[in-house]
């Protein structure tokens, strides 16, 4: 039995009637079967070495392209090289803030040398004296051409289930950026979890498919690692294709009788949204057998509404499998039972808040009603629980943080032991996360650091608030940035003080365009308030929650503070009349996650 | 070939297939892309209808140099 990826490798290095299949963006394919990765893994890992990269060194990465990327990663893993695999530039984004992080990322993780394409490394030359340990950039174009003429048969390397396969930088705090060391055994572990205990996954009859970016867990772990250990083929689309035609996921599955794919919540609502008669014509989705939701949280209405608009070309409901994971437990902690039907409990929101207990509402109130989703239950060799602030386990119904054992879970951070302790305290991996179990379910019900995920990525809130700071009036340390649900997937709203009275929809238009400028993402709604309209605690801590809850029941700006100018109060009017209808068009429906009191 | 309006109108239309709730009203040819408040995944969905409508795949290099309205006609023009 494996029991690390050299070990994998070795064992897919004897399968060459099926492998991984790269699609191009015109989605022509380029085959490689196992046994040619294997190969090209020991090609590529003898081109490492003899550039001087040696067992331990970092390499990280910034390749957008699948192929490419695939087999850079596994032959870096075969010469005992670590990989940390990096966000590549944003296609439309603005680049300094880009280089900046990129700087910290490989900094954090000490890597010796980069690897990139031709097309992006403009942009990165000048990293290499910004990062102290970077010593160089390799173009993959030099890769290819490396005519592998030395003799190195790779044997001096010495792996075991200890040593670190790779990085998995955990995206969130530009400032602070942390790498999870994730060892073989760590990987190895996952993997059977994923594709043996979760999956049943069976090598002669499973394809998977997926558009997943490969720098991110789930793309590069569900679909290249754990596919690789049980010799499951895979066809790999184009990140940047799927976004630009979010029809073709669907329409690759289809052609390819894909059985098993996964995706965030955000890309349910594209595939749906972007479909029509005409696409779906002709089109047969029955060998689906699962459909995987994680990374972000999952709206039940996003998935009824995919179901709906599949389900008439033979899209099994019960292949939904919601699921949860981190980067810290290499990938996934819960799989929602195979071939069943999604899941899902409506809990009373203001219990839930007042005491932290999970109780079945049954009420006609569509405010007290919080529809969450199951995901299911954890595998072998692993345990899952809900714990208290003091570290007590606590029983089903009742809410704390999620924490979770066994082989997956990662050894720590790299070079960062408090960080690292705090996650490992107990001997459990504490996620952050909020839930609890309910007649033997895992639910997530909220974050215990208020991180906010748009579109599958973690974005700290203090990295919005931080940027939106530094514009000319607005009052520094009073801006709150958190997530609130919309249609379809968790939106971003801000909130901030400030002194003007005057152009303030010219100032949340400011707002607006850096947050987008630098960090690249939308904010649906910028409210701004006058000095003392965030509430603070008595100590001036400013409250997130507090204030995301007085944002949704409309009560933002009117506890008994100062609102300025008669002009300011009729804006802030006008503000919720928006609002309210722009929540009312969105659709949110009785009984739905979140319903807003306007 | 394509002229100016002709672009305008057809980013407009694209725009609006991908979110109903954009002001597209005041698009000119310097109108930058990022204020028009889309987020990353919108802006490519964006990009991507646009492809169909004019037929034509506009190369991933090519989507960095796109700032404004000026930007995505002359990568437009390069490709027809």
């Amino acid at each position: 039995m494996a029991k690390t990826l050299i070990d994998v490798l070795s064992n897919a290095s004897n399968v060459s009637h099926k492998g991984f299949t790269f699609l191009n963006d015109a989605l022509e394919p380029d085959e490689w079967s196992f046994a040619d990765l294997s190969r090209e893994a020991d090609r590529r890992a003898r081109y490492f070495r003899s550039l001087g990269l040696k067992q331990g060194d970092r390499l990280a990465m910034i390749v957008p392209d699948g192929k490419d990327f695939v087999l850079s990663f596994v032959g870096a893993v075969r010469a005992g090289i670590v990989p940390v695999p990096m966000y590549p530039p944003l296609a439309l984004g603005k680049l300094d803030s880009y280089i900046d992080t990129a700087g910290r990322i490989l900094g954090a993780a000490g890597a010796k040398m980069l690897l990139t394409t031709k097309q992006v490394s403009p942009i990165l030359w000048s990293l290499l004296s910004k990062v102290k340990t970077l010593k160089d950039i390799v173009l993959t174009e030099k890769v290819a051409k490396f005519e592998d003429k030395v003799q190195d048969d790779l044997s001096d390397v010495q792996i075991d289930a200890e040593s670190p396969c790779f990085f998995q930088f955990t995206s969130g705090s530009t400032s602070d950026p942390k790498d999870v060391i994730v060892s073989h055994g760590n990987l190895v572990a996952n993997s059977r979890a994923i594709m043996v205990d979760g999956l049943k996954s069976n090598p002669e009859t499973d394809r998977g498919v997926s558009w997943l970016p490969l720098y991110h867990d789930m793309g590069l772990i569900g679909f290249v690692i754990a596919p690789l250990l049980t010799h499951v083929p895979v066809v790999f689309i184009p990140t940047l294709s799927f976004v630009k035609r979010p029809t073709c996921w669907m329409e690759t599955v289809a052609k390819y009788k894909g059985t098993i794919t996964f995706a965030p919540n955000f890309a349910f609502g594209l595939a749906a949204k972007r479909m029509n008669p005409k696409r779906l014509e002709g089109m047969d989705l029955s060998s689906v057998r699962v459909l995987g939701c994680g990374a972000e949280p999952i709206n039940p209405n996003t998935m009824r509404n995919f179901v709906d608009t599949f389900q008439p070309v033979g899209f099994n409901p019960d292949a939904l499998m919601p699921c949860y994971g981190m980067a810290e437990a290499t990938l996934a902690m819960a799989f929602d039972d195979l071939q069943s039907p999604m899941k899902t409990v409506t809990i009373d929101r203001e219990q839930y808040e007042a005491t932290h207990v999970a109780q079945e509402y049954t009420g006609d109130d569509p405010a007290r009603a919080l529809e969450l989703v199951a995901c299911g239950a954890t595998f072998s060799h692993h345990d899952l629980g809900i714990m208290e602030d003091d570290g007590e386990l606590l029983p089903e119904g009742k809410v704390g943080e999620i924490v979770f054992k066994g082989p997956s879970v990662t050894g720590g951070y790299h070079q960062n032991p408090e960080a690292t302790k705090e996650m490992l305290a107990g001997g459990w991996l504490h996620t952050g996360d909020l839930g609890f179990m309910l007649k033997g379910q895992l639910f997530i019900s909220g974050r215990k650091k208020d991180l906010i995920i748009l579109n599958g990525r973690n974005y700290y809130p203090q990295s919005i608030e931080w940027e939106v700071e530094q514009i000319d009036n607005i009052r520094r340390g009073n801006v709150v940035a958190f997530a609130t649900a919309g249609a379809n997937t968790e939106e971003l709203v801000i909130v901030a003080e400030t002194k003007a009275e005057e152009g303030l929809d010219e100032l949340a238009q400011l707002v607006k365009k850096r947050v987008h400028d630098v960090l690249g993402v939308r904010a649906r709604d910028v409210m701004l308030v006058g000095p003392g309209g965030l509430p603070k605690t008595s100590s001036g801590k400013l409250q997130r929650r507090k204030t995301k809850a007085q944002y949704e029941s409309g009560a933002l700006g009117r506890e008994n503070r100062t609102l300025g100018s008669t002009a300011t109060k009729v804006k802030l009017a006008k503000h919720f009349t928006k609002s309210a209808v722009a929540r009312i068009k969105h659709g949110i429906k009785k009984g739905s996650a979140k319903v807003l009191r306007a | 070939m394509h002229t100016d309006d002709k672009i305008i109108e057809l980013f407009k239309e694209s725009v609006k297939e991908v979110d109903t709730n954009t002001d597209v009203t005041n698009i000119t040819m310097k109108t930058e892309l990022s204020a028009l408040g889309l987020d990353s995944v919108m802006t490519l969905e964006v990009i991507g209808v646009l492809e169909e409508k004019l037929n034509i795949r506009f190369p991933d290099e090519d989507l960095s140099t796109i700032k404004n309205m000026n930007d995505l006609a002359t990568v437009v023009r390069k490709q027809s």
